[in-house]
């Protein structure tokens, strides 16, 4: 009798032992707010682009160059974002980037935005289409699109020191905003992450 | 009473024990791939190493073999992914696991995670450049050369070097990389990098490197360093560097063969005094010699021979050579503790005693796994050719630099652009590792017939006395281009 019971604990207490073991296998997602930095592996990541695209743009608004801009034509300037290369050691996806900017220009209120590149072959062919296809006072007609005034370029570097274990790797973003009709450079921005990463010596 | 059955069943017993050691199930898949990959059948290929996809400790090697697969197909996007992936998995790789430490003493040397050894950590980056510029992605490109040099830091910090060589293409790729991106002082510090990692290896210097040095050292009006290459390399011309040139640069890599695969070897011993087993197990290498001498590039009526660039099998010779201390040292240490543990067992249950040693034995297997689908070496050919469209043919050469297979191309070149194309060739190129940019492919027999005999996969199984003309060589030959047959007839006769 007593044997018995000892068995049926013993089964249940394996029984319990099993369901942790499988649970520790499950896929486990957790939904986390895009404030939280989510650093993993020390490499260039979402909270860095948002981060750096907010204090960028920030502080491009921020300088005169919007109001002499004004000043001369009466309007707001008109921004596109051109090639931001990737000279760091880390393929780092640069379209985010991008759009970080862009969603970070435009919701300024202080310049006008227009698409670049590939979208606007994008939309070209989109009102092409529209010819004979669709109702003509619904139709939007060709040529009509406006023209930049200043177009905004930019390089993401790195510079890595290792010792040991520990990597401090230094990224450097840096966007220059050009005048299109002269070549003249009316904001020039620079940011900086310093990260130091420390590699475990031993894993499981 | 078992060390009793031992001894009357020992004969059996030791044939039984080295069947089964031979029973290394990721060798045999690995084998397969290899056959696949030989066939030039790259999806069975990747059919086959879906085998590996589970096993958690060889991760690393799925992913780059799954990678290399995937280029040889011509699916860059794939394989650059993979690649991504295997990085990842060996970077997790890097900080020491006790346990897989412990269980290679103790267990089996293949007990522990895949870790790629540096040379093919390199290659990993190499081919991931590759990939990029085979796809036009010259900044992604870049990023691969400033890890290479990342990870040779990491390894090296004051000079960059790796102990057993495997850097030297590397670093002239990465040459070629800063060279088309227009970083020419990086590209020169690469090519100097590149010149001393060849001469550490006391291999010769491609000739299209001894060029870019002289041209680069010109440029930055470095006299003394110029002339003494030019002294070097016996160098009366070269073109001197233009920022604004008008023609483009035609760079092809050709992979050749497939690098050397580990076996084992080894043998199962009774102990000389007790009633053990002891086994001897050690990783050597089999080289896969390839038919082809050479390569010659031609384009818009120039041509030019292709150079060896990096011998992997080379590398991993040296590889293994620095392991075998280490390893030989561990085979004595698993042989001393299952010995050890098997005599203390002994004494208290000599059936268990016996089960611990035979499947001691048993599991004590050398560590055969290596990327096996890279390439035995690498051949590099650079070409100057006015930009437009531009028809190319890359010539495989055999014996007697007769021309065994050929491959057709055309491309596109902006002014001052440089492009970099590949194709695999084991045997014959791999269909698709040329990419859309090759227009065709054909295999031509060489000048002399006997020749024929000697072709890995054609000649070997068929014989051309047995063959007679006409015969369907290609149906005999498992193989699909017809053409074979119009070229071998009247070389018969």
């Amino acid at each position: 009798m007593i044997l018995s019971a000892s068995h049926s604990i013993g089964r249940l207490l394996l029984l319990v032992l099993l369901t942790f073991a499988l649970a520790g296998c499950a896929t486990q997602v957790d939904r986390v707010d895009r404030d939280v930095p989510g650093d993993l592996s020390g490499r260039w990541n979402d909270t860095d682009s948002r981060l750096v695209s907010e204090e960028m743009i920030d502080d491009m608004i921020s300088r005169g160059w919007i109001q002499r801009h004004q000043g001369r034509t009466g309007s707001n300037p008109t921004v596109i974002v051109g090639d931001v290369r990737n000279l760091s050691h880390e393929h780092i996806n640069v379209n985010t980037f991008v759009r970080d900017i862009e969603r970070e220009l435009l919701n300024s209120g202080e310049v006008t935005f227009v698409a670049s590149g590939v979208e606007r072959d994008a939309i070209r062919s989109e009102r092409e289409d529209q010819r004979g296809n669709v109702r003509e006072e619904t139709r939007s007609l060709a040529g009509r699109e406006i023209g930049a005034d200043y177009v905004l370029t930019g390089t993401i570097n790195t510079i890595m020191d290792t010792e040991g274990r520990t990597e401090v790797a230094y990224y450097q973003v840096d966007l220059a905003l050009t005048s299109l009709a002269d070549n003249t450079r009316v904001w020039v921005g620079q940011k900086e992450i310093r990260k130091i990463i420390r590699r475990g010596m031993f894993r499981s | 009473m078992s060390w009793r059955l031992l001894r009357a069943w020992r004969p059996g017993l030791l044939v039984m024990v080295a069947l089964l050691t031979g029973c290394a199930s990721q060798g045999a898949l690995l084998d397969r791939v290899d056959d696949d990959v030989q066939r030039g059948q790259t999806e069975r290929a990747l059919e086959s190493l879906e085998g590996l996809s589970g096993s958690r400790r060889n991760q690393s090697l799925y992913w780059l073999n799954r990678g290399m697969l995937l280029r040889m197909q011509g699916d860059l996007d794939g394989s650059i992914a993979a690649f991504e992936r295997a990085k990842d998995v060996i970077g997790e790789l890097q900080p020491l696991s006790v346990s897989e430490t412990v269980a290679a003493w103790a267990v089996a040397e293949d007990s522990g995670a895949y870790v790629p050894p540096t040379h093919e950590h390199l290659l990993l980056h190499v081919y991931q450049a590759l990939n990029f510029l085979q796809r036009g992605d010259l900044d992604a490109a870049r990023v691969e050369a400033l890890q290479i040099d990342l990870g040779l830091r990491r390894i090296d910090p004051v000079d960059g070097r790796a102990p057993r060589g495997g850097d030297a293409f590397p670093r002239y790729l990465s040459g070629i990389i800063f060279e088309a991106a227009g970083d020419w002082s990086d590209a020169l510090i690469a090519y100097r990098k590149a010149l001393q990692a060849y001469d550490r290896q006391e291999t010769a210097i491609p000739r299209d490197l001894q060029t870019s040095l002289v041209r680069f050292t010109d440029y930055q009006d470095l006299v003394d360093e110029r002339d003494g290459y030019l002294q070097r390399f016996g160098i009366e011309a070269w073109e001197p560097l233009d920022r604004d040139r008008r023609e483009a640069t035609l760079v092809v890599v050709l992979h050749d063969g497939q690098a050397p695969r580990l076996r084992e070897e080894g043998l199962v011993l009774p102990h000389p005094s007790e009633n053990r087993l002891l086994r001897v197990s050690l990783p050597a290498l089999e080289r896969r010699p390839s038919p082809l001498t050479g390569a010659r590039l031609r384009a818009v009526g120039r041509e030019v021979e292709a150079d060896l660039a990096d011998d992997v099998a080379g590398s991993a010779d040296r590889w293994l050579a620095s392991l075998l201390p280490g390893i030989t040292a561990r085979v004595v240490s698993r042989n001393v503790a299952r010995d050890v543990a098997t005599r203390r067992l002994e004494q208290e249950n000599e059936l268990l005693a016996l089960v611990l040693n035979v499947a001691g034995t048993i599991v004590d297997n050398a560590d055969v796994r290596s990327w096996r689908s890279l390439p035995d070496r690498l051949l590099v050919s650079r070409l100057t050719v006015p930009a437009g469209s531009i028809d190319w043919q890359l010539e495989v050469l055999g014996r007697g630099s007769g021309v065994i297979d050929v491959l057709d191309g055309t491309v596109d070149l902006r002014p001052g652009e440089t492009r970099v194309l590949g194709a695999h060739w084991i045997n014959r190129f791999i269909p698709g590792s040329a990419g859309s940019q090759a227009r065709s492919v054909r295999q031509t027999f060489p000048q002399d017939p006997l020749e024929i005999h000697q072709m890995p996969g054609v000649g070997a199984e068929i014989g051309l006395a047995d063959a007679g003309a006409g015969t369907d060589l290609n149906a005999a030959a498992g193989w699909r281009r017809l053409d074979l047959n119009v070229e071998i007839v009247p070389e018969a006769e």
